[in-house]
């Protein structure tokens, strides 16, 4: 058996599953920021972003099992699901969506990169921050406009007039990139 | 994936929460039988956290007493998390074990059947030892006559197979496997609870497909342990019927045990396939615990890695973290918990080559 000690993620959902209502209030302590932060830039408005980071959490209490340490730091697993949460709310307001993308067309070269630049603004940490500046042009607008817009590959292609192959391709590239760069800063764990 | 593409084409779109719900859920499926895959979608997960990270913003003050409030609501505090997914029925627990075990073996290279498994025994012999078992099992289902004496089952190297020729071993224990699989495929709910002597034990057909879906997932671990492979648990609902039948032959033990009549214990497992158990040493019949209402002791551990323990594959020294309240309860528990492994190895079991 694995002699380590339990790491701070594992006992607090350990302790969850096991019906302490404290650790939910750690795990919120600890995480609310960021789920809260990422919920925001993505929804892009307060109260729907609330929303979010109550849904999370309860789900997390709920449904502790779902987190599996062996697959990563509870961070990450709390910054997936926070994102789906958020992604599927954006989706709902399918009609903010064509509006961004209908002006996005409309927009010169330079103006683009105004949106991107708008999308990457709150981008606070230095190190995340150079690993994504270090990205091709490219895979870090697909990567940006992909996370924190909710644009699926189909979406992306059609706002560079590029096929959908390419635009998956500069995902994949750009996502292996980042995760070599992110790692190597110690910034995944 | 359901629509036959190879997973890695969705994974990019997985991480980034592209897929609708149906097409996350089979992505998720098909990244069980591919573990690189599930290695390389935590590392874009990872690295997205980082990204996503990097957005942190302090939540209004007033939504931290909220959403406690809002999430306690849907469980009180001090109540146990219900298991997700619910559990598998013993057919499906047999059949979702023997398909895995079949994979990892159609997948062993030639020269990975000399590695040396637990108890320094060759997979192949290991294979052969399943072989043994599931022919034993064919008899006890009325299905096939075992060929010999049961005592000797666990050293039956495949009816005198040449151990040189491992196809020939494998082969063996699929054709056993298949007529079985067939017999339980057909087996209604009435069947199921049928009485059969399975090493001595009156048992149900239920139970014995359930234990074997526990011992074959445990030797098909000690192979994976074997040739370097990362061990996979089984889904979630087949490890929670696994828990559960632990649990109860658990209870058994501690009762018959003696010395902690009357205590309360709960035992809560995380992950996939966990869930509660709560319940009075000894107590007969079992009065019925409030989920909620305190324990003398409480263990929280992983499903696998209890599992393991009961299988007797991982020492019983949890971290002093997991247990909470009385130790000298705990520590029967952890004492009596391994030896459920020598449940149906009947009078091979004190073999000190036994593969338990």
């Amino acid at each position: 058996m694995d002699d380590q000690e339990p790491s701070w993620d594992e006992m607090t959902v350990a302790r969850m599953a096991a019906g302490d209502a404290a650790a939910l209030g750690e795990a919120y302590d600890q995480l609310g920021s960021l789920v809260f932060g990422l919920a925001r830039r993505v929804v892009r408005d307060p109260s729907l972003a609330e929303e979010v980071t109550q849904e999370v959490f309860s789900e997390l209490w709920q449904k502790p099992a779902r987190y599996d340490s062996a697959r990563g730091p509870l961070r990450a697993f709390l910054a997936t699901v926070t994102h789906r949460r958020a992604v599927d709310c954006v989706r709902r307001n399918d009609a903010a969506r064509r509006r961004d993308l209908s002006w996005y067309r409309g927009q010169s070269q330079s103006d683009r990169r105004e949106v991107e630049d708008t999308v990457e603004s709150t981008m606070v940490a230095a190190d995340v921050r150079r690993a994504i500046d270090d990205l091709p042009d490219e895979q870090r607008q697909s990567i940006m406009l992909a996370y924190f817009g909710g644009y699926t590959h189909r979406e992306l292609a059609e706002l560079f007039g590029i096929p959908e192959g390419t635009a998956k391709t500069r995902i994949r590239l750009g996502l292996a990139k980042l995760g070599v760069a992110l790692e190597a800063k110690g910034l995944t764990r | 994936m359901t629509d036959g593409r190879w997973p890695e084409e969705e994974l990019e779109a997985y991480v980034l929460n592209q897929l609708d719900e149906e097409a996350r859920t089979a992505f998720e499926q098909a990244l069980t039988d591919h573990p690189d895959l599930t290695a390389r979608a935590d590392g874009f997960r990872r690295a997205l956290a980082a990204v996503g990270g990097s957005e942190e913003t302090a939540p209004p003050a007033r939504l931290r007493s909220q959403l406690i409030d809002t999430a306690l609501a849907g469980r009180e505090p001090g109540r146990p998390a219900s298991a997700e997914g619910g559990s598998a029925s013993a057919t499906a627990v047999y059949r979702e074990v023997v398909d895995d075990t079949l994979r990892l073996i159609d997948d062993l290279e030639p020269g990975e059947m000399a590695a040396t498994t637990i108890y320094r025994i060759p997979v192949v012999e290991m294979i052969s030892h399943i072989g043994g078992t599931e022919a034993y099992l064919a008899d006890r289902l009325g299905l096939v006559p075992y060929p010999g004496d049961i005592g000797d089952h666990v050293a039956v190297r495949d009816d005198g197979a040449d151990l040189a020729r491992p196809s020939d071993v494998v082969a063996r224990w699929r054709e056993t496997a298949s007529i079985v699989g067939d017999r339980v495929a057909a087996l209604g709910a009435e069947d199921l609870t049928s009485p059969v002597s399975f090493h001595g034990f009156p048992l149900t057909v239920s139970d014995v497909l359930i234990g074997r879906g526990f011992e074959l997932w445990t030797h098909a671990e000690d192979i994976c342990r074997a040739t370097g492979r990362p061990l996979r648990p089984p889904s979630g609902p087949t490890l929670r019927t696994m828990a559960d039948g632990a649990m109860t032959l658990l209870q058994m033990l501690l009762s018959l045990d003696g010395r902690h009549q009357g205590r309360s214990l709960r035992i809560t497992l995380t992950g996939q396939g966990g869930g509660s158990w709560h319940w009075t040493i000894g107590a007969d019949p079992e009065p019925p615990v409030d989920p909620a209402a305190p324990a003398e002791a409480t263990l929280v551990d992983d499903v696998s890695n209890f599992c393991r323990l009961i299988a007797a594959r991982v020492e019983p020294e949890l971290r002093a973290s997991q247990l909470m309240g009385d130790r000298s309860v705990l520590q029967t528990v952890l004492e009596l918990a391994p030896s459920q492994a020598d449940f149906g190895t009947g009078p091979v079991a004190d073999r000190p080559d036994h593969p338990r």
